[in-house]
């Protein structure tokens, strides 16, 4: 039985390469609809060299079609912007020249993936071929290199406008970080990224000739030389039936892609991911057998009737007729196969290694570095759909410039058929930094993006993907989680903030520096294992940097009992703390605001009892006389230990680091009433009673109410601590002379000492214009502002 | 650093929590755990109301093969994920304002509270009312609501399994006894589940705020503060 197959195989082949020839020797009305299979793969040695003949090396164009293609050819001239990128790219890429293939094939994977998704609405897409594939064929007595495509095609104006122009917004960003780009390999990654791969056609060919076929145009040909271009119709009419070639006269040094062996290898060391087959045309040495008789035809005519009709027994008969068939050794050329189509989600996790996630990574995310972190599952259910995420090592340098416009780290596919990697809201803003592939049975294909996008069941996808990455991000471990922490922790902050419903998970992968450790940051969670046994909070303070709030009045009492602070450094740091109402039942408390309990036992509250009633006087004096509505109130405190005072805000006010912020936003509403509500909060003074100066202040408050000292003496201590506390003092300039008058009590200097008149110099230049003036006015006001710092910062030691 | 301002701004009306100052910090009382339960479960039981008539069957899969999954609506992870999270269901609870004229969990309830209605009615007339809070801020949630609002996110996201189990097993069960009851509160206080507000004729309130606790004093004083105002005001 095996063998009768083994003839009729034989015999098949036989009758199909007969076919093909018959085909070869047609006119092009019958060969256009077999494009590139027939055409080219089918060529013997004897149209190679009768090829050669043609002035233009492209199949099927004789001298005078060429020489209408050159007439009546629209010469073009690249735009400055693409002249330029194509030089920076053939002079920084000499040495890797081989990416312009996967270039290629990348550009011809997504014109494929477009006319599939056209076809998924309109049937008719297709008409022209079904088949979705990609070929490349060399052509070694030409060197020329073909790599063609059945995708979407180009009409006339996309050749002009894709190939000549660069019209994707940002071409300056590229060309700059083009520029700066470290190493080749940065660069091949931009190359794919900005999508302009196909100019790095220009490495290995001084002459490139793209012939397209859209569905809404004729076929063109553009050709150019990397100085200009031109685009004609093609005088052969349409042979591609819808796709695009791309034929690339290659440089003599670039002649080692013609052979098979480096094709084959080029193709699977960077386009094995590629949803399409890839077919290259080889050939390879085989033994065929071959019937004795010269007459052919007939004879397997004959056979095959034989076979169609009869049993068994004339096969048997036929093997014993072997001799009449003999051992020939053939080259035998067709397209081969080179890629594995299926695509790697597909396959079952325990199935795929690590290195070939890795390399799939790095083919669609068109980067050359490996993830971080990876997931790939089978979400079962409603809606079962299978998917693989990263996280990418490093974050995109624009993130949060573009935060919450640009997702497009997602690749949508539906039963295998790439759809798109723009849907909106695939993955929550803040995780817009996961890079993955998400493909489902159970959406429906034959509709429009948009409905699609409408549809309901994606958000049950979306729960289960955001669900997914937390659950990958969660087992990132040791230095690869610091490397994460490194890259996104701005990220999951603002996820605490805005994602609801997973903020207690992502609670738990917040770090922040604290007083436990100098260098190492802590996770909320090993704060609570260090916590004192009667400790009910966790905790922190927010400012601009550890060194600022390390000395911060606020937390010295704490540190001092050896309770650990968390210590909040960057701007979003403090919001995130705010949503997050606890922590493993642990509530939080900023240190610079009221709340903070340290010592509760019985003889402490009897203490501080005591101490109030002492101070009451003080205390009165200091809300109702000197700092009368400076202060919402002023009270003994429990968190001072080396400063005199500090400015607490109330649970619901702002704290200074707060307030500095809010000042800062450059985007904030003029005259928002929310805003200046909480910016006139009155604060509470806290004192230290304990303090040498507070302890004058009472003393001298006791003595008479109405000192004046002392009142000047409690307004700048009020002043003073307002700093200290992160907030900004309202009236500077009043600060400052209060202060300025105290220098001068310090210094022994007459109160009234009055300033020394500046000599009164002959201006030379009279004439001077009213510019000049103005900036030396500007610089007078620019010195008296540092002065005024310089006052603020030397205060402290007043 | 522009752009993370920005971002900054957008959500201060969010993470900042509002409230009235008071000298003695008596009128903020912290939402308990019950009430947090108790209005969830409400708010939850309105929501899955919404949609429970929907006899709507989801076709799953593609029209090319038979292979269709049929599901229903009414018991689809879909509804209930439309329920929690479409949007969140807490952001209902952000509907509700503060009542400090009435008893326990009753304080909190969806529309202008009475006393903010005779205030507004006040401004209406032409009257200059002062408060702490500036006019602006009145319709502003509460230090009360804003935390009853986040303890919310905190017990969905920590009972999501129960909430599930509930939906999937045991939708023929009240939720406010599944989840409250049985789960989220087993060991804690449950009392305010059985508060449940009627209104009562104005001489009753009235007697009833005059033995109203300490945590009340804030309301009666905006009221006396407000009462100068009015009177004041009277007097032109």
């Amino acid at each position: 039985m095996k063998k009768t197959l083994f003839i009729l195989a034989v015999v098949g082949f036989l009758f199909v390469s007969c076919v093909r020839a018959e085909d070869d020797d047609d006119d092009d009305a019958t060969v256009e609809l077999d494009i590139g299979k027939s055409r080219d793969g089918s060529k013997t040695d004897d149209e190679v060299v009768a090829r050669e003949e043609e002035a233009i090396k492209l199949d099927g164009l004789n001298v005078a079609q060429m020489k209408e293609l050159r007439d009546k050819a629209e010469k073009h001239q690249f735009q400055a912007e693409v002249d330029r990128m194509m030089k920076l790219i053939i002079n920084s890429l000499y040495k890797n020249k081989e990416i312009f293939l996967r270039e290629l094939i990348s550009n011809a994977s997504d014109a494929l993936d477009k006319i599939r998704f056209l076809s998924l609405t309109d049937k008719s897409a297709l008409a022209a071929t079904e088949e979705l594939s990609i070929k490349i064929k060399a052509d070694k007595d030409n060197h020329v290199l073909h790599v063609i495509d059945t995708g979407i095609g180009m009409t006339k104006a996309d050749l002009v406008n894709n190939l000549g122009t660069i019209a994707k917004s940002g071409t300056s960003e590229f060309l700059t970080k083009l520029g700066e780009s470290q190493s080749t390999m940065e660069m091949t990654d931009l190359i794919g990224q900005f999508g302009v791969g196909f100019y790095s056609s220009f490495l290995v060919a001084d002459r490139v000739i793209v012939t397209s076929k859209h569905n809404d145009d004729e076929q063109h040909v553009w050709e150019s030389d990397s100085n200009q271009f031109s685009v004609s119709k093609d005088p052969r009419g349409n042979t591609l039936g819808r796709g695009t070639q791309i034929s690339l006269h290659l440089k003599e040094e670039a002649h080692d892609f013609l052979e098979e062996g480096s094709l084959k290898s080029l193709v699977q060391k960077y386009s094995q991911f590629i949803n399409f087959n890839i077919f290259l045309w080889e050939s390879k040495t085989e033994e065929v057998e071959e019937p004795l008789d010269d007459d052919e035809a007939p004879a397997e005519d004959k056979k095959k009737d034989e076979d169609d009709d009869d049993d068994e027994a004339e096969v048997e008969e036929e093997k014993e007729d072997k001799p009449k068939t003999k051992k020939v050794t053939k080259t035998i050329w067709d397209w081969v196969l080179v890629n594995n189509v299926k695509p790697i989600w597909t396959r079952k996790p325990t199935d795929v290694e690590d290195k070939e996630y890795n390399e799939f990574y790095k083919s669609f995310s068109k980067t050359s570095d490996e993830p971080l972190a990876k997931i790939h599952f089978t979400a079962e259910g409603e809606v079962t759909f299978k998917s693989i995420l990263f996280v990418p090592k490093s974050s995109p340098s624009d993130m949060f410039q573009n935060y919450g416009k640009k997702m497009e780290g997602i690749k949508m596919y539906v039963r295998r058929v790439f759809i798109t990697e723009d849907f909106e809201d695939m993955m929550p803003k803040y995780l817009s930094f996961i890079k993955g592939i998400v493909d489902s049975d159970d959406l429906p294909l034959n509709v429009s993006r948009e409905t699609l996008q409408q549809h309901k069941l994606l958000k049950v996808i979306k729960k289960k993907l955001v669900r997914k990455t937390l659950d990958m991000i969660k087992k990132i471990e040791g230095e690869d989680y610091d490397k994460f922490w490194k890259e996104y922790s701005t990220n999951i902050k603002l996820g605490v903030i805005e994602d609801h419903s997973n903020r207690t998970r992502l609670a738990k992968m917040l770090k922040f520096l604290s007083s436990n450790s100098d260098t190492e940051q802590t996770t909320l969670a090993d704060y609570i294992e260090r916590m004192k046994d009667k400790q009910e909070h966790i905790y922190f303070i927010a400012g601009t940097s550890r060194s600022e709030v390390e000395k911060s009045p606020f937390v010295e009492r704490l540190l001092k009992k050896g309770y650990e602070v968390l210590y909040l450094t960057e701007p979003v740091d403090e919001y995130c703390i705010q949503s997050l109402p606890e922590f493993e039942g642990k509530k939080f408390q900023n240190v610079a605001k009221e709340g903070v309990k340290i010592d509760q036992s019985d003889k402490a509250k009897e203490y501080k009892e005591k101490l109030e009633k002492d101070f009451e006087p003080l205390i009165k004096w200091l809300k109702d006389s000197a700092l009368k509505d400076q202060i919402e109130k002023a009270v003994v405190s429990e968190r001072l230990t080396s400063s005199p005072c500090a400015l607490v805000a109330s649970q619901y006010g702002w704290s200074g680091n707060m307030e500095r912020i809010m000042k800062a936003q450059a985007y904030a509403k003029a005259q928002d009433p929310s805003q200046q509500f909480y910016a006139s909060q009155k604060k509470t003074l806290e004192i230290n009673p304990r303090h040498p100066l507070i302890k004058e202040l009472k003393a001298r408050v006791d003595a008479s109410g109405e000192d004046e000292t002392a009142k000047d003496l409690a307004m700048v201590m009020f002043e003073t601590a307002t700093l200290r506390s992160g907030y900004t003092v309202p009236d500077s300039a009043a600060f400052a002379s209060r202060i300025e008058r105290m220098l001068r009590h310090a210094m022994d200097v007459d109160l009234n000492a009055q300033v020394e008149e500046e000599p009164v110099f002959e201006d030379d230049e009279s004439t001077a214009d009213d510019d000049d003036k103005k900036e030396v006015d500007a610089d007078a006001e620019e010195k008296s502002d540092d002065t005024e710092e310089k006052t603020e910062d030397t205060h402290d030691e007043l | 650093m522009l752009h993370f301002f920005r971002f900054l701004l957008l959500i201060t009306s969010c993470a900042v929590v509002f409230g009235g100052k008071d000298e003695d910090q008596g009128p903020v009382i912290p939402p308990s755990k019950c009430e947090v339960c108790k209005f969830l479960a409400t708010e939850l039981k309105l929501r899955l109301e919404e949609t429970g008539k929907s006899k709507e069957v989801l076709e799953i899969g593609h029209g090319l093969d038979n292979k269709k999954k049929r599901i229903k609506y009414n018991t689809a992870e879909l509804r209930l994920i439309e329920a929690l999270q479409d949007p969140h269901i807490c952001e209902k609870i952000l509907e509700y304002n503060i009542h400090k004229e009435r008893d326990g969990s009753n304080r909190f309830a969806k529309g202008q509270s009475e006393t903010f209605q005779t205030l507004h009615g006040l401004v209406n007339r032409g009257v200059k009312v002062v408060m702490d809070v500036p006019y602006e801020l009145w319709n502003h949630t509460s230090a009360e609501v804003a935390q009853l609002h986040r303890e919310c996110f905190n017990v969905v996201e920590r009972y999501e399994e129960v909430i599930e189990d509930w939906y999937y097993e045991h939708q023929d069960q009240d939720i406010t006894d599944y989840l409250c009851r049985k789960h989220v509160l087993k060991r804690d206080d449950q009392k305010c589940l059985d508060e449940v507000w009627v209104p009562k004729a104005k001489e009753q309130s009235a007697e009833k705020e005059e033995k109203k606790s300490q945590s009340k004093k804030s309301k009666s004083k905006d009221k006396s503060k407000l009462k100068g105002e009015v009177e004041g005001k009277d007097e032109l």
